[in-house]
């Protein structure tokens, strides 16, 4: 849960800089603004960042609901590892864009991509311990 | 009682089954929204500004006005460079309609890649690959405007190959030619042999600007543009 709290706190932030562009804080660390100004910052005109945000209160949401709705409780172990999954593999390939494309590194994109990396491990753990 | 725990087997046996392709399905799911994430964003274009063609005087490749004129003005720039727009922005057209409109100048582009080595990235030169293809088209000057319209910070990929091709189309080129072109990058030498030129005439920052071969100092600014043209001009 703490994973997901970061990982929206970061994306929060990342949709707030690009809809209302300023310069970001960047711990003097790689090169926020240019990152997230590049072309591969939003989807028609969409910030990818939502799509993050939406991704970690989808999962808060599952989780804080695990022990309240039977209907959770069944599916959120293998629905937090669907979306945990396809958070990890876009954000791989995000990271990849910053290396390999941009050659700039944006310490909060990254953040996130641990967080989502971190989550889909536990994900499989818990979904395993579900299973047993 | 062999009977009752044959079935729970089955049971068991059908419920697992059910979960692995639950699962499978699951997989197959996030990997299918991920592709279709990346598609969207490799394969996007992402939005762009489009610009108007426009009238150019005496347009000859990557020159503008008379060939045989007595003073020929060379700017020595990059696509990314920040200065090159403001120079683009403020100082080109002027000088078009004062000189180059009435036949006075010849005005000269030429590619001097220098921002790609502070990004590490190829920005800079596959754009100016970019506007040698648009040149072979006859479109150079409407391409170089499309260009500097669309310049954003340095190296954050606003001078895609995506994004390139999609300024190409959007001007109404033969996209076909144009792909063919820019993807074999059959005339980088083109853009090299700016590069030389620039190197051989010991230039070090963009926009550099030469007239009749003698440096501008601070180039970016009108009247300092205007009276060394001017007396150029008057020495003919």
């Amino acid at each position: 849960m703490i994973f997901a709290l970061i990982g929206l706190t970061v994306s929060l932030y990342l949709t707030y800089i690009k809809v209302f562009p300023s310069a970001p804080f960047c711990f003097g660390v790689g090169d926020c603004g240019a990152v997230n100004t590049s072309v591969y910052s939003a989807i028609h005109g969409i910030p990818i960042a939502i799509f993050g945000a939406l991704a970690y209160v989808t999962l808060l949401a599952c989780l804080l609901l695990e022990s309240r709705l039977p209907l959770v409780n069944e599916w959120g172990p293998i629905a937090e590892f669907g979306l945990a999954l396809a958070g990890t593999l876009y954000s791989a390939y995000l990271t990849y864009i910053e290396v390999a494309v941009l050659f700039k590194i944006c310490p909060y994109c990254v953040t996130s991509a641990v967080m989502m990396t971190l989550i889909f491990f536990i994900s499989v753990f818990r979904f395993y311990q579900a299973e047993k | 009682m062999a009977k009752k725990q044959f079935s729970g087997n089955k049971q068991n046996k059908k419920k697992s089954q059910t979960r692995a392709i639950i699962i499978g399905g699951v997989i197959l799911l996030a990997i299918i929204v991920a592709g279709i994430l990346i598609m969207q964003s490799s394969s996007s274009a992402g939005e762009f500004i489009t610009v108007a063609k426009q009238t150019w005087p005496q347009p000859d490749g990557k020159a503008l006005g008379p060939a045989n004129a007595a003073v020929v003005v060379q700017e020595f720039s990059d696509f990314q460079c920040p200065y090159c727009r403001q120079f683009h922005d403020t100082i080109l057209n002027k000088l078009i309609s004062q000189y180059v409109a009435t036949g006075k100048i010849r005005f000269e582009y030429h590619h001097f890649i220098v921002i790609d080595g502070n990004t590490g990235g190829n920005e800079s030169r596959r754009a100016a690959e970019a506007s040698e293809c648009a040149n072979e088209q006859g479109q150079f000057w409407d391409y170089h405007n499309m260009l500097f319209a669309n310049q954003k910070s340095e190296g954050s990929g606003t001078f895609s190959d995506v994004r390139l091709r999609a300024f190409a189309a959007s001007l109404g080129l033969d996209t076909t030619k144009f792909n063919s072109c820019f993807n074999s990058g059959k005339l980088a030498a083109l853009v090299v042999k700016d590069e030389n030129l620039a190197t051989s005439d010991k230039l070090q920052a963009t926009p550099a600007l030469l007239v009749n071969g003698v440096l501008v100092q601070n180039p970016i600014d009108y009247t300092i543009v205007q009276s060394a043209i001017d007396k150029a001009l008057g020495q003919h």
